[in-house]
């Protein structure tokens, strides 16, 4: 390339712009990263600020301790597979929730549909905490919910719903369904209506069209909702530990957990570390899906 | 030759493998109403923006007024550009929007003020002044983008398909403006268009351009009735091509055409050249009574798009198809004949031309 | 098209029934005038004052709003440089590397950023004695990662569209780069740039966990103070501060989009 377009300066011009936020994020990003790989291969020593002997002043043993302790003792083993059990049947819920409110979305009369999707994803911007701290209120045994399925003579007494996985799947659901319905929506818009005529013109019911055309061509949109869900609950903390018992420790909660009630920093960081792992290939799949979704950027 | 405005010599952009302007001479004349005109992906608006600076040439040189501006940014170029989608600044008012070259060429604020008037004016703009870009239709949006372009008194002003994005009957109207706004301000335009019917109405001298080449430069009618190459004829209006031999005996010009199994006389000699071209308007049915001209043939009513003023009939004659343009004047016999029928064409001497290969 | 049908209707109206019920039975136990958390007894405005009369609840807020209003500022900054270089510059170092850094917090669970920024003001202060201890500013900092990562997205898009023809207008009527982003580029992406501002300000202003991490111990959030009530029992103030929070939040957003929508 003999030249650059003279409208697209140079290099320098280029660091100059990119230098600050590429150290803002590289420092905040990067640096800890380092760090806490460090940190996770240090011994945990409560006594000392901060709770660990740094091995590379010389001071304690360096090892894979922690990592074995994840990997091995019962509590945490559970919290693994916990963790990445509720991840995925909740995400599944959001996408079998999700997916025909995208589709009525999608299917709805031209000038509605912007105003319909931004009611349906406002929610997600309004207080998280507060979305959750609402269902404590709602499951409670004496809240409204129990008080409707006793007046309806479905239960004899209140039914324990807050407190259990059951909390915590409807919490995740409920907090990361725009998650799911974004995704599945734009698939959904762009899918060409035509398509349905032309399967109703070649004899297809609607359900089969649906089950033929429909469903088969939104599967990219399925993909990526169900990763939006599942990337973040796996790592969800407020969820669990409002509407969880003592007992729902997903991995989130146990980081924080180990850091602020244990302060075991060698731990918090090893499991950093292995959620970190976990996350990584989803999120590759999930941002090649996404380009796939956006193709070549607005209309 | 040293009196030209702007002097291409050897313009090339290469973009990866293909050469979207590949070696372009070309010189524009003060004051001309310059078009370049292209099917699209022709190299047209690359050149365009090769002037403007917005793309920077891979070979070649670009002179303004003998002085060399290959290398200038696009910032200090004294020529100015009306975009395609006239790429209007939407922050800004009408009137903000035509001060703004004014502004980065350091006018005076009542030295602006003046000269924004009299844009305004000249474009009939006075009372939007105000508005902003948005609130404006495109026809006004197109006077925007061209008073602001005319406002520095450039050099050279370049229109990127000025008229494409208004509806069939703005254009018309625009189309006399702009002609009539080059006439007063006396700016030279350079225009690109994929519309023949629009450069050749506007345009003083039209470039026709083909993957990165300049074929042909001349007046609009010259290239319609003259043109020197076979993609020109082509592109400009409807033709109708021949093969066969030119020779010339004893001073008589003929071309021999066994695909029809005549020989013509012709009126312009091209050695060598083996295609005779005539426009379908100038093929003309014969008279039942015999043809009056020399140049005559027989050939069969294949199907006829009659429309109004005139019919376009396509005919066969042998393996041959070919058009003409059968105008309706008001006298009896001028009915299109039936479908299937056999006609005699004929035409003068001076309405075929030859090409070169 | 076709009218709207009843599968359609039913889908949406339960959706966003299931969407909306459950903050609607927050904002209206905040107007109860019984103490009670089951039942609606008459309206009344006890808990708004019982809000306003709590000073340590008040401190919060003021330190919350200061936190988001500053965390805002500085990621749209950060946030706007980074966009412009990854529109506006096709190739330099570190291009994908910047590409991939200001995308991932978006992605990565709270917890994660948290931990890694407490980690990293906790070896910055032993190594050269900054940041002194943690309070506001460590959780400005922390919150500008997670904020200029949505102010990018948010400025990217906008930048990628036309205004990359609005600059070469400029400069062809004789603006420099420098000037042609200043004076047209800039102001016609203001949109996107308050935009920005507010989904910061808003993600700040109800972040719980990396404010929790990054907190010292005097720097008690919003959102912190509701989490410790919380431990300790419903209460109907939590109520009325929920309802505020989720009013203030509704409005910045929806600000910001139509402020991104507005025909400009």
């Amino acid at each position: 390339m003999p030249f650059s377009s003279p409208t697209e300066p140079r290099t320098r011009a280029a660091l100059a712009v990119a230098g600050l936020p590429l150290a803002f994020f590289a420092a905040m990003l990067l640096l800890p990263l380092c760090l806490i790989g460090a940190i996770s291969l240090a011994e945990s020593d409560p006594a000392l600020s901060p709770p660990f002997r740094p091995w590379w002043s010389g001071d304690g043993g360096i090892g894979l301790k922690s990592y074995a302790l994840v990997l091995e003792e019962g509590i945490y083993a559970r919290a693994w597979l916990d963790s990445l059990r509720i991840a995925a049947t909740s995400a599944s819920l959001a996408v079998l929730l999700g997916y025909p409110l995208a589709l009525a979305i999608a299917r709805a009369p031209e000038k509605l549909r912007l105003p319909l999707l931004a009611l349906a994803v406002l929610p997600f911007w309004t207080s998280f905490l507060v979305r959750v701290y609402a269902w404590i209120g709602l499951l409670r045994h004496d809240g409204p919910i129990n008080a409707l399925l006793l007046a309806l003579g479905l239960s004899e007494q209140p039914l324990p719903l807050l407190y259990g996985e059951f909390a915590i799947h409807l919490g995740i659901v409920y907090s990361y369904l725009p998650f799911a319905i974004l995704p599945l929506a734009a698939n959904l818009m762009a899918l060409d209506s035509r398509l349905l005529d032309a399967a109703a013109d070649l004899g297809a019911r609607p359900m089969s069209a649906f089950l033929r055309v429909t469903l088969p061509l939104s599967a990219p949109g399925i993909a990526a909702a169900f990763l939006l869900v599942f990337v973040p609950a796996l790592g969800e903390f407020v969820i669990p530990d409002l509407l969880g018992g003592p007992d729902n420790l997903m991995l989130g909660r146990l980081l924080w957990n180990e850091f602020f009630q244990a302060r075991d920093w060698p731990l918090a960081a090893a499991i950093t570390l292995m959620l970190l792992a976990m996350v990584v290939l989803p999120l590759l799949f999930l941002s090649r899906l996404l380009g796939r979704l956006a193709p070549g950027g607005r209309g | 030759m040293s009196e030209a405005l702007l002097v291409l010599r050897g313009l090339s952009k290469r973009f990866g493998a293909t050469a979207a302007v590949d070696g372009v001479d070309l010189e524009i004349l003060p004051g001309e109403f310059f078009a370049l005109l292209g099917g699209s992906g022709c190299g047209k608006s690359t050149l365009l923006r090769l002037i403007a600076g917005l793309e920077r040439p891979d070979g070649g040189a670009i002179l303004l007024e003998g002085r060399d501006i290959t290398r200038e940014p696009p910032y200090r170029r004294p020529l100015h550009m009306m975009f395609q989608n006239y790429a209007l600044f939407p922050h800004l008012t009408v009137a903000e929007n035509i001060a703004f070259g004014l502004r980065r060429q350091g006018w005076r604020t009542p030295a602006i003020a003046a000269r924004v008037e009299e844009m305004l004016a000249l474009t009939h703009l006075t009372e939007l002044a105000q508005r902003k870009p948005h609130q404006l239709s495109g026809g006004q949006q197109q006077r925007v983008a061209l008073a602001r372009a005319l406002a520095p008194r450039p050099r050279l002003v370049l229109l990127d398909e000025p008229l494409s994005a208004l509806d069939r009957k703005l254009r018309q109207a625009m189309r006399t403006e702009l002609a009539a706004i080059q006439r007063e301000v006396g700016i030279t335009f350079i225009i690109v268009t994929h519309d023949q019917e629009e450069a050749m109405s506007l345009a003083s001298r039209v470039a026709v351009m083909d993957k990165g080449r300049i074929l042909q430069v001349d007046r609009p009618q010259a290239l319609y009735e003259r043109p020197r190459d076979r993609f020109v004829a082509s592109f400009i209006g409807q033709v109708n091509v021949l093969a066969g031999t030119f020779r010339s005996d004893g001073g008589r010009l003929l071309f021999d055409c066994p695909a029809l199994g005549a020989c013509f006389q012709i009126a312009e000699p091209l050695p060598g050249a083996r295609t005779l071209a005539i426009r379908p308007e100038k093929l003309r049915l014969a008279d039942p009574s015999g043809p009056r001209l020399p140049n005559h043939f027989r050939a069969r009513v294949e199907s006829i798009e009659y429309r109004g003023e005139n019919s376009l009939i396509r005919l066969e004659a042998g393996a041959l198809s070919l058009l003409a343009l059968h105008v309706h004047r008001d006298r009896r016999g001028d009915e299109d004949p039936p479908i299937g029928a056999e006609v005699c064409l004929e035409f003068g001497p001076a309405d075929a031309f030859l090409l070169p290969d | 098209m076709r009218g709207i049908r009843p599968f359609t209707a039913t889908a949406l109206i339960l959706g966003l029934l299931f969407l909306y019920l459950p903050i609607l039975w927050v904002v209206l136990l905040s107007f109860n005038e019984s103490r009670l958390l089951t039942r609606f007894e008459g309206f009344s405005l006890r808990w708004y004052q019982a809000l306003f009369s709590d000073p340590a609840l008040l401190a919060a807020l003021g330190r919350s709003l200061l936190i988001a209003l500053a965390a805002g500022v500085i990621a749209v900054i950060i946030g706007t440089l980074a966009a412009t270089a990854l529109a506006r510059f096709p190739r330099f170092r570190g291009r994908a590397l910047l590409a991939f850094l200001s995308s991932a917090p978006l992605v990565l669970p709270e917890v994660m950023l948290g931990f890694g920024a407490l980690i990293l003001f906790v070896s910055l202060e032993r190594l050269i004695g900054w940041p002194a201890g943690r309070g506001m500013m460590t959780i400005i900092l922390a919150h500008t990662l997670l904020a200029a990562a949505y102010v990018t997205v948010i400025v990217q898009s906008r930048l990628a569209g036309r205004e990359r023809v609005l600059e070469e207008a400029a400069m062809d009527l004789g603006a420099d780069p420098l000037r042609a982003y200043l004076l047209v580029t800039l102001p016609s992406i203001a949109p996107a740039l308050i935009a920005g501002f507010l989904i910061a300000f808003t993600l700040s202003l109800d972040d719980l966990v990396i404010a929790s991490f990054t907190a010292g111990p005097g720097a008690t959030t919003l959102p912190m103070a509701i989490y410790s009530k919380l431990k300790l029992g419903l209460s109907p103030e939590i109520n009325a501060l929920a309802t505020l929070l989720v009013l203030t939040a509704a409005l910045a957003v929806s600000i910001a989009a139509w402020s991104l929508a507005r025909r400009r």
